[in-house]
């Protein structure tokens, strides 16, 4: 954290909203991201990023400053999600739907775009086949580079639950995309 | 074909021991099973590692402000509603508990008499004050008189104005939860 992010963090705290509007403005994309990999739409993902912002907003009193503050914000976003599914329970996409191929490696950059959009819908439908707190696990796990230790305590999960969680998601994925190739392999054949 | 420990591998992020790393290479030349789950896995991380951030569109903050603003007055609001309920419900509580003492107590008709003769009480001996302060104006000066009752309206604009004060304040949204209870 940055003397800034220090010094706006020690306004909020004391009362001063602007300050907690510029921290707003500062991890606006890591926390609406959060929201997008766990929901998928835009509109939910904005939605979800605003409830966050207010319910950090509402227990700024409890926020230990020993804790990072992204990653106790981030926590709330995974939290308000999962409880989303549950409330919701989001349909899930049918395994016909996912891309025949695995696309291949594109650096990123502005020529780019439209093949990373392709990427970026792969792996919504991807992570959309996994449980919400596994995909959680796996969105902090390679968005946002959190340890294991870090993420239990986002998830409120112990660290070798964490760790089964990490493996059945990256298993469940794995053959998913090896389902799909399969599939599309018999589709081309009949 | 037994696939553990090498799926575990696989998925592992742990680095593997030179002998582990020899018994894995040695398996996924003879179990195709492991060699896709592997070959799948790495194609999915390297997905994982060049789709970027996805980001809000324009002017998330000014509309989180927006959205902060419209919940806090619906949450001043609330309270508000919910400590005129909370009165009104504790003068609801005291009316009838004061019936209830009162049919318990007596007949209706006592009941009925004794608030009419209270009442009536009431207002007579509100007509002998008024009548005693009156008289008490005619004796003191007419200076003193026109003084009192200037201060009295003075008095009277002052709540007034303080009044108007606080639900300006209180529409602005800048007296406090806290302050309100």
């Amino acid at each position: 954290m940055t003397s800034n992010e220090s010094e706006l963090l020690g306004l909020a705290l004391k009362g001063d909203d602007d300050a907690f509007a510029s921290l707003v403005e500062l991890y606006q994309t890591p926390v609406y991201n959060m929201c997008y990999r766990m929901l998928g739409t835009p509109q939910d993902a904005e939605d979800a990023a605003q409830e966050t912002f207010w319910r950090a907003y509402q227990a700024l009193h409890r926020y230990d400053r020993k804790r990072s503050f992204i990653t106790w914000v981030l926590s709330i976003a995974a939290h308000y999600c999962i409880d989303q599914h549950r409330r919701r329970k989001l349909p899930t996409f049918a395994l016909e739907l996912l891309p025949e191929e695995s696309v291949p490696f594109l650096a990123p950059g502005p020529e780019n775009l439209v093949a990373q959009s392709e990427e970026d819908r792969h792996l919504h439908t991807l992570l959309n086949q996994l449980k919400p707190q596994d995909r959680a696990a796996i969105v902090l796990r390679y968005w946002y580079d959190f340890s294991e230790k870090e993420i239990s305590q986002s998830l409120s999960l112990s660290v070798s639950a964490v760790k089964s969680r990490l493996h059945r998601a990256r298993r469940q994925l794995a053959q998913i995309v090896s389902t799909n190739k399969t599939q599309s392999l018999c589709e081309e054949a009949v | 074909m037994i696939h553990e420990p090498y799926e575990n591998w696989i998925l592992s992020e742990t680095e593997l021991t030179i002998e582990e790393k020899a018994a894995l290479h040695n398996h996924l030349q003879e179990c195709s099973q492991c060699w896709k789950l592997g070959n799948n896995w790495r194609n999915i991380r390297s997905q994982f590692s060049i789709v970027s951030m996805s980001a809000p569109a324009d002017g998330f903050s000014q509309r989180w402000k927006a959205s902060a603003d419209a919940r806090r007055e619906l949450k001043m609001r609330n309270q508000l509603i919910r400590l005129f309920l909370l009165m009104g419900g504790m003068a609801f509580v005291s009316i009838l508990t004061l019936a209830i003492q009162f049919v318990i107590v007596g007949s209706p008709i006592d009941w009925v008499m004794r608030s009419t003769e209270s009442t009536l009480r009431l207002f007579m001996g509100t007509a002998k004050y008024i009548e005693a302060f009156a008289s008490a104006f005619r004796f003191v000066p007419p200076t003193v008189a026109f003084a009192t009752w200037g201060l009295l309206a003075a008095g009277f604009s002052i709540l007034a104005l303080l009044w108007v004060y606080m639900m300006w304040r209180t529409s602005k949204g800048e007296i406090s939860n806290e302050e309100l209870l």
